[in-house]
């Protein structure tokens, strides 16, 4: 996986962890949240579905070092 | 008219605003006094923001900004009062829980944490009691009632697995925190969720454990993100308006960061949160 690619993936989590904080924890004035629930699921539904991107692009990576190493081990 | 106020951080009232600091809709941020409290607001004039990836990062790059100023605690994204006398009278409300708050996270730093792992295969077989022809004597109900144990246990034997893991990881971390809480098993594939909070001077420490430990588990895949303002710690209202994760505990901590990537949004350069994520 390139740099760049890693730094895609890194910022796009990072995001997920801000989600769980900014949205579900901080301070709590009274009485005063706009973000309607329906706007909260959608959320947590972009992080499940980032969730499982992440894991396929490990899986997508694992797969490629397998053929990389096959491919050098058959010459 | 009075214009609505979005809040983004709690502040000690004698905390100055770093010059030209601007919130959403680009209006200049301010303060709001109560008594020792301030709040760190800024008009709104197109409406609440929405919850975009852009307006996340902006709240919290303006709460960020804010930090190094002085202790301060983070608002939870979405917060608008109507003006500031309203922003006044909510600092009012819950003045002792936010001025202790101040005084207990102000400064502290947290870390989020995400384990991944493979969530072990248990047989069936070897956990339900009977099996070949003693199975096939038995009737529907029986067998119903079998399979209903048989998952029973594999989930059982499950959260025992990731509660031991838990602990391990937990062990090694929370040496270096002060306050932590952890989540088992979220989802299946998440065997850990957890926050830890920290003085500053303990993140070196903090991330070297992290790193020894994630050398330690090649088995497992690791996220780690910080630092962040203390969000999780932060007390949450009488009757409970915080989501209902369970909060078991458990303790960890290891040494040595790899592939650290500094995070941040390419819009927001100045202010910008730089979030390190350890992918493994």
């Amino acid at each position: 996986m390139s740099r760049s690619q890693t730094l895609v993936e890194a910022r796009e989590v990072t995001l997920l962890d801000l989600v769980d904080r900014a949205v579900d924890h901080g301070v709590i004035l009274a009485g005063d949240i706009t973000i309607a629930v329906a706007d909260i699921d959608l959320i947590y539904v972009g992080l499940q579905v980032l969730l499982a991107s992440v894991e396929r692009v490990q899986e997508l990576r694992v797969e490629r070092e397998r053929t990389v190493a096959r491919e050098v081990r058959d010459g | 008219m009075a214009s609505a106020r979005y809040v983004y951080a709690i502040l000690g009232c004698e905390t100055s605003l770093p010059p030209g600091l601007r919130g959403f809709d680009d209006a200049v941020v301010s303060v709001v006094r109560w008594r020792a409290l301030a709040a760190a607001t800024s008009p709104l004039e197109r409406g609440a923001p929405r919850p975009t990836a852009e307006n996340l990062w902006r709240h919290e790059a303006i709460v960020e900004a804010l930090r190094p100023q002085g202790p301060a605690l983070p608002v939870r994204f979405g917060t608008v009062l109507a003006d500031a006398s309203a922003v006044a009278d909510a600092l009012a409300e819950r003045y002792d829980v936010l001025a202790a708050d101040l005084a207990r996270l102000g400064d502290k730093v947290e870390f989020g944490l995400n384990v991944l792992w493979d969530p072990p295969i248990t047989p069936g077989e070897d956990l339900a009691p009977g099996s070949g022809a003693a199975l096939e004597a038995q009737g529907l109900g029986a067998r119903y009632l079998r399979t209903q144990l048989a998952a029973y246990r594999r989930e059982a034997a499950m959260r025992e697995r990731a509660g031991a893991l838990a602990r391990e990881l937990d062990g090694e971390l929370s040496v270096h925190a002060l306050e932590r809480r952890c989540t088992l098993l979220p989802t299946p594939r998440l065997v850990v969720r957890a926050a830890y909070l920290l003085e500053p001077g303990r993140v070196p420490a903090f991330q070297d454990a992290f790193a020894q430990l994630r050398r330690a588990h090649p088995d497992l895949r690791f996220l780690l993100s910080g630092p962040w303002p203390p969000y999780s710690f932060v007390t949450p209202p009488e009757g409970g308006e915080r989501s209902a994760n369970s909060r078991q505990q458990h303790e960890a901590s290891p040494h040595q960061p790899t592939d650290r990537s500094n995070v941040g949004t390419s819009s927001m350069s100045e202010h910008i949160v730089k979030k390190r994520e350890q992918l493994s």
